[in-house]
């Protein structure tokens, strides 16, 4: 099996609120020259993931000829396109010229759409692939400033358009099948997602521990995106905690019945130790945040 | 005791806005406080360090208005500094976290002969040179403890009277110091049903559950909708990082 998208959260998981998956596959030899019979069915197997993914297929050190890239390319580009691998963004990953510009080539001659990196590491600079409009370009760059993850409202706020123009726009890339979203209340509005800022797929943080916290990576990373996007960092930090609560609504709601429970009681105990079982994790993401430096040597 | 503040618990909270602390470590091998074993949670009533030590004492007298200044334990480090800290015959090393608020009593000794290598400043030297002056994960994570469960203390007396302060002055917000960060209130008459609003801090999510269980007692957690402004003003998303949330009753 070559390529298998694998699911990497159970239905009742609540999917990492701020990125796609990213799952990471590869050829394990240099120089190859074919790929199995065309029906790729056989080596790109779906599993019923619904939750926006990224796959990015890792070139690196591989030496595919043309012929084998358009056998590799061209089946799960056009089944990515037909939506019938679910909310699935393809990347491809080689620093060789070459490479890209037989990737290119394909994706504009068989109008279909993916993303070029040098490297599995270099993914969050990986460029769009395709017959993509000068608009559709620009909607993506908006999106990578806007941090990799937007709501119509947002961006239309972003761009300076009306809504449905900016719906417009952001639709019109995700035809290309470029920009995955997730699914939400229309109060809150559909969540699109740059695949660029996909993260490696892990067990998600499952809200039922007892340690389930706001993940640090929220709050460490809230000023450098700030920075980068030019907005304050409280208030993109508030947008985040607000969606994070969105998110996690039905956890929230059970530690709430809990919580009411206690009150009725006069458990102060009880409610306590509602409050209490975060401290860990926060403490943890504070000392991340600071990674205090090397104590100081005496001089 | 001079400074002002009062102990709360494991800690001392001034007037300045922030608090004394004491790591564990300082405590146990110091201060000579026994708590069992390293994975049970330290219990103890800072006032009674106060009664028991001078260098406590010390400690409240001088940093509840001062988070530190003037001699250092070992080279001056920026944010990293400790310090000195003397009562007496007894020294001390201090560092403030500026982060959380807290200035930690981080080592405290009574005997003093400079050369000596017993001397108080020789052993801070050489805590510090082992890494095990500041405080570490356990106390980070007991301060968090604290915060949390002082915070339901708060809540649960000073949220009843914020609603009701808003129910008292409809369409007026009221707003009250609850921890280290307000919640505001704002009570709406909706024909004969009541819009009660709750704005706080984005730093306060992990609370949100808590606010809205006092503030609606019966109620589900359902029933509660976000908001992105108040009927009366903006919310102050960059001022403060705001949050709003209404429900119907």
């Amino acid at each position: 099996m070559l390529l298998q998208v694998v699911s990497s959260h159970s239905p009742k998981r609540p999917l990492a609120p701020e990125h796609p998956g990213l799952h990471v596959r590869g050829p394990t030899h240099g120089v190859f020259d074919q790929f199995p019979p065309a029906r790729w069915e056989n080596w790109l197997v779906p599993s019923g993931v619904q939750d926006p993914s990224v796959l990015a297929v890792n070139l690196e050190g591989r030496f595919p000829t043309p012929a084998a890239l358009v056998d590799l390319v061209l089946p799960v580009a056009k089944a990515v396109e037909n939506n019938s691998l679910g909310q699935l963004v393809l990347i491809f990953c080689t620093p060789d010229p070459a490479t890209k510009i037989i990737l290119r080539a394909l994706a504009e001659s068989h109008d279909v759409a993916f993303f070029i990196a040098d490297s599995v590491d270099e993914i969050r600079n990986a460029e769009p692939a395709g017959s993509l409009t000068p608009t559709e370009l620009e909607t993506l760059e908006l999106l990578h400033r806007l941090g990799g993850r937007t709501t119509v409202s947002v961006f239309a706020a972003e761009a300076s358009l009306e809504p449905s123009a900016a719906n417009n726009r952001l639709m019109s890339v995700r035809e290309h099948g470029l920009l995955p979203w997730q699914t939400r209340s229309r109060r809150a509005g559909n969540l699109f997602l740059d695949a660029r800022y996909a993260v490696p797929t892990e067990d998600p943080a499952d809200p039922t521990a007892e340690d389930f916290e706001i993940p640090a990576e929220v709050r460490s990373d809230v000023r450098a995106l700030a920075e980068m996007q030019g907005r304050d960092p409280r208030a993109l930090y508030a947008e985040a905690v607000s969606d994070f609560l969105e998110r996690h609504r039905d956890h929230l709601s059970t530690e709430h019945d809990r919580l009411q429970e206690a009150i009725a009681n006069n458990d102060e105990e009880a409610l306590k130790a509602v409050a209490r079982q975060y401290a860990k994790k926060r403490a943890q993401a504070r000392r991340q945040r600071q990674a205090k430096p090397p104590k100081p040597t005496p001089g | 005791m001079d400074g002002s503040g009062q102990p709360y618990g494991r800690a001392f909270l001034c007037s300045a806005g922030h608090e004394l602390r004491i790591t564990r470590r300082c405590l146990e091998e110091d201060l000579g406080q026994a708590f069992g074993s390293a994975d049970d949670e330290p219990e103890y009533e800072f006032a009674d360090l106060v009664d028991r030590h001078q260098i406590v004492r010390g400690l409240c007298g001088k940093r509840a208005d001062d988070t530190g200044s003037g001699d250092t334990v070992g080279p001056a480090a920026g944010a990293e500094s400790l310090y000195t800290l003397r009562q007496g015959e007894h020294r001390g090393a201090t560092w403030y976290d500026e982060e959380t608020g807290v200035v930690w009593l981080c080592a405290a000794s009574t005997f003093h002969r400079s050369g000596d290598p017993n001397d108080a400043f020789q052993e801070f030297q050489d805590l510090l040179a082992e890494g095990r002056i500041y405080p570490d994960e356990a106390d980070d994570e007991l301060l968090e403890i604290d915060r949390a469960e002082n915070f339901v203390a708060y809540a649960r007396r000073d949220l009843p009277q914020l609603l009701a302060a808003a129910q008292a002055n409809p369409d007026t917000e009221q707003t009250m110091q609850i921890g280290p960060e307000p919640i505001s209130c704002l009570v709406s008459i909706v024909e004969t049903l009541e819009e009660r609003y709750v704005t706080i801090s984005a730093s306060y999510g992990d609370y949100l559950t808590i606010i809205c269980a006092l503030l609606a007692q019966g109620r589900d957690f359902s029933e509660w909708d976000y908001r992105d402004r108040l009927p009366t003003r903006e919310l102050e998303l960059r001022e403060r990082g705001e949050l709003c949330y209404c429900i119907l009753i």
